[in-house]
């Protein structure tokens, strides 16, 4: 079992590094963490815009969607909406979907097309209001 | 399960055919883009002769009676889950009460779902596919109509990250290419055709013409003449022949081709890629480009290894979601 005061050391790693989702396991134990999604800087007024990370789901190598996947390319400054596909993570022929966790922005920074990214990685940062 | 809400009355529960029954007149039905219902079911961990639902035209809607995952692939649709856009191959989750729709076909022509386990309709002469023509098999023999309801044939959801999977698929056209490329054999009555005939048959298109259904697609291009004239006697046709009647405009023999014919053959198209000719609209263009049988096995082979590259990537997927998902 983990104790408390390591489980509060673990959470304060993850804020300042923005990780959103943790899990340890081994064959006795397993923990899993869970944070909404870090800020870029500390929002003191609702309205205030500030960014958060869309984190990498799994490990794989980055598309951008608009491809021949039948969908519309992102522009940047467009809405998108929570649960929204945003890329992909391909391994081989096998595609994992990358979803916006929540409603924002489009930003203008993305990862190159083919660029590798581990499990909780950031894919981009969606700007988004408090 | 899933209930039908609107569906334009040309969709059939169809799987990889009923094989063995040619020489009874019985053709084969099957899914006409076998690679699109392959990897449909494939996504969902499903045995990949599981019967799908075959759309060759939209729009269409359907509402989720039960929590369930269900997978989608083929023509681009502008699919959407309760208004979320979905990419034209994709596996996920549906909750209960939510309304897959699909919108206008953008590119290729048949879209296929998949539920888990397959859609649970009887086997029939060793298949579920629906024989149109016979009125038997898949949905009680005919087309899906609006207020049906398919089934799983598991009840459980699917093993999927909960964003869902997706898959790449080859693509219909070639770079640079204006027309989809279908390499074919040149056929029994092949050398019975002009030179000029010939030529034209090998080097210019065939637009798809709006005379297309699961039987076959007449084509529309240079005209084929040959040498000599007369009707031939009828004889055992397959998937994938193109026939040429007396007004010289060809005809592709489909999955729901007849048994016998007596159209002179100019070629056959190669069965990995039938899924081209089903992809195909009206309009497109076609290519057919001359494959000898050494080419035609080693495009078999290639196929079986893609098929094969999607099964081990797949289950590496279903794996890494046992343990991290």
């Amino acid at each position: 079992m983990f104790a408390q005061p390591d489980i509060d050391r673990i959470l304060a790693a993850m804020r300042a590094h923005g990780v959103t989702r943790l899990e340890i396991k081994d064959p006795k134990k397993r923990l899993r963490l869970s944070l909404p999604p870090a800020t870029g800087s500390s929002p003191t007024a609702p309205g205030t815009p500030y960014s958060a990370a869309v984190t990498s789901p799994g490990i794989g190598r980055y598309l951008p969607r608009g491809g021949d996947d039948g969908m519309a390319e992102l522009e940047p400054g467009a809405r998108v909406l929570a649960g929204e596909v945003l890329g992909y993570l391909c391994s081989g022929p096998v595609r994992r979907v990358v979803v916006a966790p929540h409603d924002g922005i489009v930003p203008a920074e993305w990862p190159e097309t083919g660029a590798l990214l581990g499990y909780g990685d950031t894919v981009c940062r969606l700007e988004t209001e408090q | 399960m899933i209930e039908v809400l609107a569906l334009p009355p040309v969709s059939t529960v169809q799987d990889l055919g009923r094989d063995g029954h040619w020489f009874q007149g019985l053709g084969r039905a099957g899914a006409m883009d076998a690679l699109a219902h392959r990897a449909a079911n494939l996504l969902l961990g499903n045995d990949e002769t599981a019967a799908t639902l075959e759309i060759p035209l939209t729009p269409a809607q359907f509402r989720f009676a039960a929590r369930t995952s269900f997978a989608l692939a083929g023509a681009a649709c502008d699919a959407t889950l309760d208004g979320r856009a979905l990419p034209r191959i994709w596996a996920g989750i549906a909750e209960a009460g939510q309304l897959l729709a699909l919108g206008g076909m953008r590119t290729g022509a048949r879209i296929y779902i998949a539920l888990p386990g397959g859609i649970d309709v009887p086997g029939v002469l060793g298949s579920r596919s629906t024989q149109l023509r016979e009125g038997f098999g898949g949905f009680h023999g005919r087309v899906l109509m609006p207020g049906d309801l398919l089934k799983p044939m598991q009840a459980d959801a699917a093993e999927l990250p909960e964003a869902g999977l997706s898959l790449e698929l080859p693509a219909l056209w070639q770079p640079g290419e204006q027309a989809i490329l279908l390499r074919a054999l040149a056929s029994t009555e092949h050398d019975s055709f002009t030179e000029a005939a010939r030529a034209a048959f090998w080097t210019t298109p065939y637009a798809v013409t709006r005379q297309g259904n699961r039987q076959g697609f007449r084509l529309e291009g240079a005209p084929l003449d040959r040498n000599s004239a007369g009707e031939l006697r009828s004889h055992g046709i397959v998937p994938g022949i193109v026939q040429v009647p007396g007004g010289g405009q060809p005809i592709i023999q489909l999955a729901d081709s007849a048994t016998m014919g007596g159209y002179p053959k100019i070629a056959a198209v190669i069965a990995p890629d039938f899924w081209r000719i089903a992809q195909a609209r009206p309009g497109d263009q076609l290519r057919f480009v001359r494959v000898d049988v050494v080419e035609a096995a080693a495009a078999e082979v290639e196929e079986a290894a893609l098929l094969e590259q999607w099964r081990v990537g797949l289950r590496a997927q279903r794996a890494l979601c046992r343990s991290w998902c």
